[in-house]
């Protein structure tokens, strides 16, 4: 049983060691700031743990956790009283205008901010977790016609984001 | 852009992303907490214990965690509470000073709660919410137009659980527990509905993190903050609330703080969002 037990956690720690920084990415893409991605993470990982036998039985791993994941993280963004509005703009943040990867990674923010949180799901879960459209489908819980839609739509929307825009036109945003 | 220049320019800002440390032992340690808590979860022993410590409050909490129909938990002994971080700067409205809750509020009551219920959210959605009645007692202020008369007892979301049983509560903010007293800043909100989020019916609700202050024994500051007892210590509440500065006072001078208030200005508003419904 105690041989048991180590597996387990050695199986685990290797698995968290390997999916951190994916996962940290994931939620501050979602819309977390950087201390609220950390704990969002932890948290998921903790069920995670307590969960393992079953997660680590899962078809695809990355799946099932990314929708672990994105359950902690609506149950933090569910509006109450206590938490915040929804905002159109993410404030305004330090732009080096020499450095374009910080300039292409400013209008990202940005242009992610102005999507719904349905389309920012959509398109964290399929474009940066690259899941499989069907697999975005099972962790958002809905038809994967309607990821379809929803990425067409997202495409289209920070296809038009000025932030973007200005990049694509070679400009600082 | 295409697919692949959303996920370059996705990459390109999770590359911003500060790689911190991955806390294995410390989330391996928390996860078989956890789990004992769960083994722990049916020992009702401690119960009489428990609510004696909370000054003979009978505190209700899960037995069990997971999907199943909203209703009373049961008794059992009760985990500390897990503190959220506040969200202040992103909270609906400004709720900190007495001008902030005359210019949004439609009363300003003291109120007990009474009873609460648990509303699962559903397998691995990772929390069980909770709803509290919260019973009228007086109303301390009110504006010169509510939005709708005040009815004898409201139910108010409040922080509720983890599905493993953890009793969640935001930074220096009363959980609202039964069996105490508060001071609430309430305001009538509007049925809102957004793509994407589950319709919410228009219902009162506090007007923010600082807008609900313990008050057992007639004393802001005294009662229930974060799901612990406090007494008026000065470290349950942030700097620059109403909370704060009238810490240990009496309903006379929250109602002089009230009535003393700048009244709203033409610059500075009201602001209700405007009803939506799905």
């Amino acid at each position: 049983v105690l041989g048991d037990a180590v597996s387990k956690d050695d199986e685990f720690a290797e698995y968290m060691r390997a999916r951190w920084r994916p996962m940290l990415s994931a939620a501050v893409l979602l819309g977390c700031g950087q201390p609220e991605a950390e704990d969002l993470v932890q948290v998921t990982f903790t069920r995670c743990y307590v969960k393992w036998d079953k997660v680590a039985r899962a078809d695809n791993r990355d799946a099932y956790v990314s929708r672990m994941l994105l359950n902690e993280f609506r149950a933090s963004r569910r509006r109450r009283w206590w938490q915040e509005r929804p905002t159109a703009e993410v404030p305004d943040a330090v732009v080096d205008d020499m450095a374009t990867a910080h300039a292409e990674s400013h209008a990202m923010d940005r242009a992610l901010g102005r999507l719904s949180q349905p389309l920012r799901e959509a398109v964290v879960l399929r474009y940066f977790t690259q899941l499989s459209e069907r697999e975005t489908a099972e962790v958002l819980g809905i038809a994967p016609g309607t990821v379809k839609s929803r990425l067409s739509r997202a495409l289209a929307q920070l296809s038009a984001d000025s932030h973007i825009i200005d990049l694509t036109n070679g400009r600082q945003p | 852009v295409n697919d692949e220049e959303v996920t370059r320019l996705l990459n390109r800002r999770a590359d911003e992303v500060p790689d911190t440390h991955a806390p294995v032992n410390e989330v391996i340690a928390a996860g078989r907490a956890g789990q004992r808590q769960n083994r722990r979860r049916y020992i009702a022993a401690g119960v009489a214990l428990a609510a004696c410590v909370v000054g003979g409050v009978v505190v209700q909490r899960a037995t069990t965690g997971g999907a199943g129909a909203p209703g009373e938990r049961p008794v059992v002994a009760a985990p500390e509470p897990r503190v959220i971080a506040r969200g202040d700067a992103l909270q609906r409205w400004s709720d900190w000073t007495a001008a902030d809750w005359v210019r949004t509020s439609d009363y300003v009551v003291v109120a007990r709660a009474v009873s609460e219920q648990a509303h699962p959210n559903g397998p691995d959605s990772g929390s069980v919410e909770r709803s509290v009645e919260l019973d009228i007692k007086q109303v301390v202020w009110s504006r010169p137009s509510p939005s709708r008369p005040l009815p004898p007892t409201v139910t108010v979301t409040a922080f509720g659980w983890t599905d493993d049983n953890i009793p969640l509560a935001s930074s220096g903010t009363p959980r609202i527990e039964p069996g105490h007293d508060y001071v609430v800043a309430l305001v009538w909100m509007p049925a809102q509905c957004s793509p994407g989020d589950p319709a919410e019916p228009a219902q009162w609700t506090p007007l923010g993190s600082n807008a609900v202050l313990p008050f057992d024994n007639a004393r802001i500051g005294y009662g229930e903050s974060e799901g612990r007892l406090v007494a008026g210590d000065g470290d349950q509440a942030p700097a620059g609330t109403l909370e704060l500065r009238l810490l240990g006072q009496s309903l006379t001078e929250l109602r002089d703080a009230l009535l003393n208030a700048p009244p709203p200005s033409a610059q500075d508003p009201r602001t209700l969002p405007q009803p939506s419904t799905c």
